[in-house]
């Protein structure tokens, strides 16, 4: 390059274009290591797009991106922040069990490699344990009957129309599961300190990767 | 007010005339107009009554009619005064301040000059004209008339303090102080006043004085900071160092960030910020410094402060410590902060080394380990530090991608890191990866509006003007009719200047003129606005901020942006006159996208030409009833637009969105419109070498040789070195003098002949003079091939061909805008064939790579094709079924 003659004796090792997953080792004291669970919004959710793309192999679906950002989710899907920046998520979802009950399902749970062992994924966890804790009572909007004639928009004072508040039903958290690629034994071992137990396990759940079946580990009310 | 000529009208009428001057003045503006009509309906021709309306009729947006009417009303009744005053705010309101002045002056003689309201207006206009001695006079009668009224003194005394005359405004000042005895204790505005005093004192260089003043006045001023700042000053002054350097050192205790108070402490001790090359000076600022972080352990400015004066090993170890600090805790703008320490190369590169070696503790451990480490985020912010420190350096571009690469592969949702990915794609010449990379900046923070600025500023860059009005369409008014109008409305000059610039290349004339003078009617805007202080700032007594911002707006156009948008300006005025048919479209350098652009102006044009048509035809028949055609614009958007009378002005349609009516306009006289924003240029800008450039180029166009000297020895004056200064001389000891009559002629030659030393020398010489006495300087050499091509045109091609080409050696270390000039200049001026620039390009891609200008057209588009995906990969979820 030109003037190279100008630039310094020293030639330093340029810094390497991939990086693998953090030893595991304390932060030194003193020095700043805040984590939070931040909550996604419309602003924000390229990060998500971007830490799906580089911590999962499967591509997600914009219906999935759609659903993250829905009022009902909000207290289940998080980004992890260490030291403000972006560098984890989970994103779970309610799938109904009978009348009264709901399942929770954690669709992702993931930390950049250069941030594990430092306990982001921890604080996320438990933060949904914390909100969906099997046993709990979650509230969530009652679905809108489709054939039900549609409600005349009310209108305030000024003349604004006042959207309706919508109406909450209380459900009962019976339990919180996901899958995890058999084999994985860190992942196991992550989850059962927090109360996961591998309660089956399930052929040909991954298309695209080795080997394509899956645990299913689960969390019940103590 | 006895207005003398109701005695015209009936009893009936005349009780009515009085209603309407009480409607008007309580701003019931519909009912006054009805009135008003109920008067006109029996006596059409009575004046006043038509001034009146006039007035009303300005005050419900309708201006240019209220004007028409106040003229007609004054005309019929010339010895009014109503007439006169009501003519008066009209023409305030419509900024025309000439006029106004006039007008209120008829209505003060008519009057017999007692009228303070327009002595008060009138005092207000001759400040917004800054015409002082009028001013003064003003001031005086109506403190005479009112010597009671606080006011009054405090606006005398601004006059004469605007007037130049400090010693008068001194005097006036303590004159009031001697009349006002009853001041209530802690009243702000009396403590204001005194300060405002001072600070007379101060620029009357009266040191003692101001002293002995503050002193005297201790009790009464509340602003004990000010107090603090102008009696240590001057203190400092009087040579009391002692005494100042206590109450700097006290101002630090309150405030230990204030630069402005360690400069003070520094002057003090003989010590400014530009002589720490003397070693014991630096040694005592250093001492001084370490002295105060004692007891203020957390001042950064005394930490930043202290490596301005470190040297060697100190600066080592105290930038050490500044930047671990500054990495550690995440500081985004920690390089913009270090920068101008880069000035020193020895800092530069201690700083380097440091960041380097800082880079390599907090990397990633290899080998498992129990030790405590750093947090991953220090090491990213190094790599971002570095990323930054690189880019900025001649040819470390590349050097400078791979750690911006590096750390997004480390931390890839961070958006700093795409943004300076983006900047450092830029340096490197390429566009287009720049705007991909800062518009995933943006995608990753949708609420940052600077990010979306941004965004917006690289799509302009690479002339996607569409889709850069759309990014800044997200954070402007959802009410606005457009982005762009609501960023005009908001005087976002960056946008306006950048998106202008993307005309020009485009070829889009008329809206690249358009846009330059929107950024001009901003700046009008801004020094229109501060009408409205005169009255509110001698009302709250804040006469020190007050004096600044007059002085400001005195300089106003001297900003970067007008100076920008000016001499843009007169670039294209001067391309306008080379070419007058450029405006159609302008040549397309990279194929298709231009073409494009210009089908698309080309179909909008139909369009505007019948539009254009009417609007010229309403414009000849306002010009013939006295309104110019930009006030009959807005005249007729009006009476087009919604006619109800809501107080609320509605938006003006604009007339002319392509902007090829100005284009028109100016192409009628393209150098008499450079010559006004050159005008404005000489005055603001006089110590800018380009402001001269171009005004050589302007009169050179208007055969105007005097001028074109006196420009070449500004030039020469600001930058003897110049590189073009060698092309300009041998273009004007080329011009033909013979048509020039004997004494033009015999001073023009007089000019020349001073020009070139010795004078025998030849123009061959001359042309290759620039080159030889700075033959590593890649702008010189490029300055001596122009000069050549203008001495002997096409026979000088092969010679000029050899020096351009040869800017693209690797060791010449040409910097990339060099280059792109260098190819403007063979492309344009020498009209080199296809494969002469071809060669050029691969030349200059081999020392820039990334560098789009010398791609092909087909190479750039497959580059966007693959960015585009590379976008999809993570912006865009597929529409597949997850499992």
């Amino acid at each position: 390059m030109a003037n190279s003659s100008s630039s310094s004796a020293i030639q330093y090792q340029p810094p390497p274009m991939s990086y693998g997953p953090r030893h595991p080792a304390p932060v030194r004291s003193q020095l700043p290591k805040r984590i939070d669970v931040a909550d996604l919004t419309p602003n924000n959710l390229g990060q998500l797009r971007k830490l799906n793309t580089v911590l999962f192999p499967i591509p997600y679906s914009e219906r999935f991106y759609k659903d993250a950002l829905s009022p009902d989710v909000a207290s289940i899907c998080k980004l992890g922040l260490f030291n403000d920046i972006a560098v984890g998520n989970v994103c779970c979802r309610f799938e109904p069990v009978g009348e009264s009950s709901v399942k929770v399902y954690i669709m992702t749970l993931g930390v950049l490699a250069p941030y594990r062992r430092l306990g982001v994924a921890s604080a996320l966890l438990s933060h949904i344990l914390k909100v969906a804790e099997p046993g709990s009572k979650v509230s969530l909007r009652a679905p809108v009957d489709p054939n039900a004639p549609a409600p005349k928009p009310k209108k305030g004072k000024d003349g604004k129309e006042i959207k309706e508040e919508p109406k909450m039903i209380e459900k009962v958290v019976d339990s919180i599961y996901l899958h995890v690629q058999t084999g994985n034994e860190e992942a196991k071992l992550f989850y059962s300190k927090f109360g996961f137990h591998v309660a089956g396990e399930v052929d040909n759940y991954y298309r695209r990767i080795q080997p394509s079946s899956a645990w299913v580990l689960e969390k019940k009310v103590a | 007010m006895p207005p003398k000529k109701l005695s015209s009208l009936p009893t009936k009428e005349r009780t009515l005339f009085g209603r309407l001057i009480q409607e008007y003045e309580s701003k019931k503006h519909k009912q006054g107009l009805k009135t008003a009509d109920a008067i006109l309906k029996k006596f059409p021709d009575h004046g006043e009554t038509l001034c009146m309306k006039g007035l009303l009729l300005a005050s419900v947006n309708r201006r240019e009619e209220g004007i028409e009417l106040a003229k007609k009303g004054v005309r019929f009744d010339l010895t009014s005064f109503i007439c006169w005053h009501a003519l008066g705010i009209l023409n305030r309101m419509d900024k025309n301040y000439e006029e106004a002045i006039k007008c209120y002056g008829q209505a003060l003689r008519i009057e017999g000059g007692g009228n303070l309201n327009l002595l008060r207006e009138s005092a207000f206009m001759h400040l917004q004209l800054r015409d002082y001695p009028p001013l003064v006079d003003k001031r005086l009668t109506l403190l005479k008339m009112q010597p009671h009224v606080r006011s009054n003194w405090v606006g005398l005394a601004v006059a004469h303090h605007l007037a130049g005359n400090h010693e008068e405004a001194a005097r006036v000042l303590t004159g009031y102080q001697d009349v006002m005895r009853d001041i209530p204790k802690r009243n702000y505005e009396h403590s204001e006043i005194l300060l405002y005093h001072a600070s007379i004192l101060q620029e009357m260089n009266e040191h003692v004085k101001a002293e002995q003043f503050l002193e005297a006045n201790k009790a009464r001023i509340l602003d004990t900071k000010a107090y603090s700042e102008i009696l240590a000053q001057s203190l400092a002054k009087q040579g009391k160092v002692e005494e100042a350097e206590k109450i700097w050192r006290g101002l630090i205790d309150r405030n230990p960030e204030c630069k402005a108070y360690f400069v003070g402490l520094l002057s003090v001790r003989g010590i400014d910020l530009e002589s720490r090359s003397d070693p014991g000076k630096s040694d005592e600022a250093l001492a001084l410094f370490a002295e105060i972080q004692e007891k203020h352990p957390r001042s950064t400015a005394a930490k930043r402060l202290s490596l301005v004066f470190a040297r060697g090993e100190e600066f080592h170890k105290l930038a050490s410590a500044y930047l671990r600090n500054g990495l550690t805790k995440g500081i985004p703008s920690i390089y913009s902060d270090l920068k101008s320490l880069y000035q020193d190369d020895a800092k530069r590169e201690a700083i380097e080394v440091i960041a380097e070696s800082l880079r390599s503790e907090w990397s990633p451990k290899v080998e498992e380990g129990t030790d405590a480490t750093d947090p991953p985020s220090s090491y990213m912010w190094c790599l971002y530090y570095l990323a930054q420190h690189y880019s900025q350096q001649p040819g470390k571009v590349e050097r400078a991608l791979q750690y911006i690469n590096s750390a997004i592969s480390h931390s890839p949702t961070q958006p700093e890191l795409h943004m300076i990915k983006a900047r450092v794609l830029k340096r490197g010449g390429d566009l287009q990866g720049a705007s991909f990379a800062m518009s995933d900046a943006r995608l990753l923070d949708g609420q940052d509006r600077y990010l979306n600025s941004k965004a917006a500023k690289y799509l302009l860059r690479i002339d996607e003007v569409e889709e850069a009005v759309k990014t800044v369409g997200l954070f402007t008014k959802p009410d606005a009719p457009d982005p762009v109008s609501d960023l005009n409305e908001m005087q976002a000059l960056w946008y306006l200047v950048e998106e202008a610039e993307s005309h020009v290349r485009k070829g889009e004339t008329g809206l690249a003129l358009k846009r330059l003078h929107q950024v001009d009617r901003v700046f009008q805007e801004v020094y229109d606005d501060q009408l409205d202080f005169h009255s509110y700032c001698l009302r709250k007594m804040t006469m020190r901020a007050y004096v600044s911002t007059i002085r400001f707006e005195d300089d106003l156009r001297s900003h970067p942006q007008y100076l920008r948008a000016a001499l843009d300006l007169i670039r294209i005025h001067l391309d306008l006159f080379d070419r007058p048919s450029s405006s159609v479209d302008g040549e397309g350098d990279k194929g298709g996208k231009n073409g494009e652009a210009a089908a698309l102006s080309e179909e909008e044009k139909k369009k505007l030409a019948k539009k254009a048509k009417k609007a010229e035809l309403r414009a000849a028949a306002a010009s013939a009833t006295g309104g110019d055609k930009k006030k009959s614009n807005a005249a007729d958007a009006k009476a087009s637009g919604n006619n109800d009378e809501e107080e609320v002005p509605p938006p003006l349609e604009d007339k002319d969105p392509m902007g090829e009516e100005l284009l028109k306009k100016t192409e009628a006289d393209p150098l008499g419109e450079a010559e006004k924003f050159l005008g404005v240029l000489m005055r603001m800008a006089g110590r800018r070498v380009e402001t001269w450039t171009a005004a050589f180029e302007v009169w050179y166009r208007r055969n105007n040789w005097v001028g074109c000297l006196s420009a070449l020895n500004r030039v020469k004056a600001l930058s003897a070195d110049h590189p073009d200064l060698n092309e300009m001389i041998v273009r004007i000891k080329r011009v033909d003098l013979s048509n020039l009559s004997q004494p033009a002629k015999s001073v023009v030659e007089k000019g020349l002949k001073g020009l070139v030393e010795p004078e025998e020398k030849s123009l061959e010489v001359v042309a290759v003079e620039g080159m030889q006495r700075s033959p590593a300087s890649a702008e010189h050499v490029l300055g001596s091939a122009k000069a050549l091509f203008t001495l002997r045109g096409a026979e000088a091609k092969r010679d000029v061909l050899e020096l351009v080409l040869g800017l693209t050696r690797e060791e010449v270390g040409c910097s990339l805008k060099t280059l792109i000039k260098a190819r403007e200049f063979l492309k344009n001026k020498v009209k080199a064939a296809e494969e002469e620039i071809q060669r050029f390009d691969q030349e200059g891609s081999k020392v820039f790579p990334l560098a789009d200008v010398f791609k092909r057209h087909e190479e750039l588009k497959e580059y966007r094709r693959v960015k585009l995906e590379e976008r999809d990969g993570w912006n865009v979820g597929r529409e597949e079924e997850q499992e």
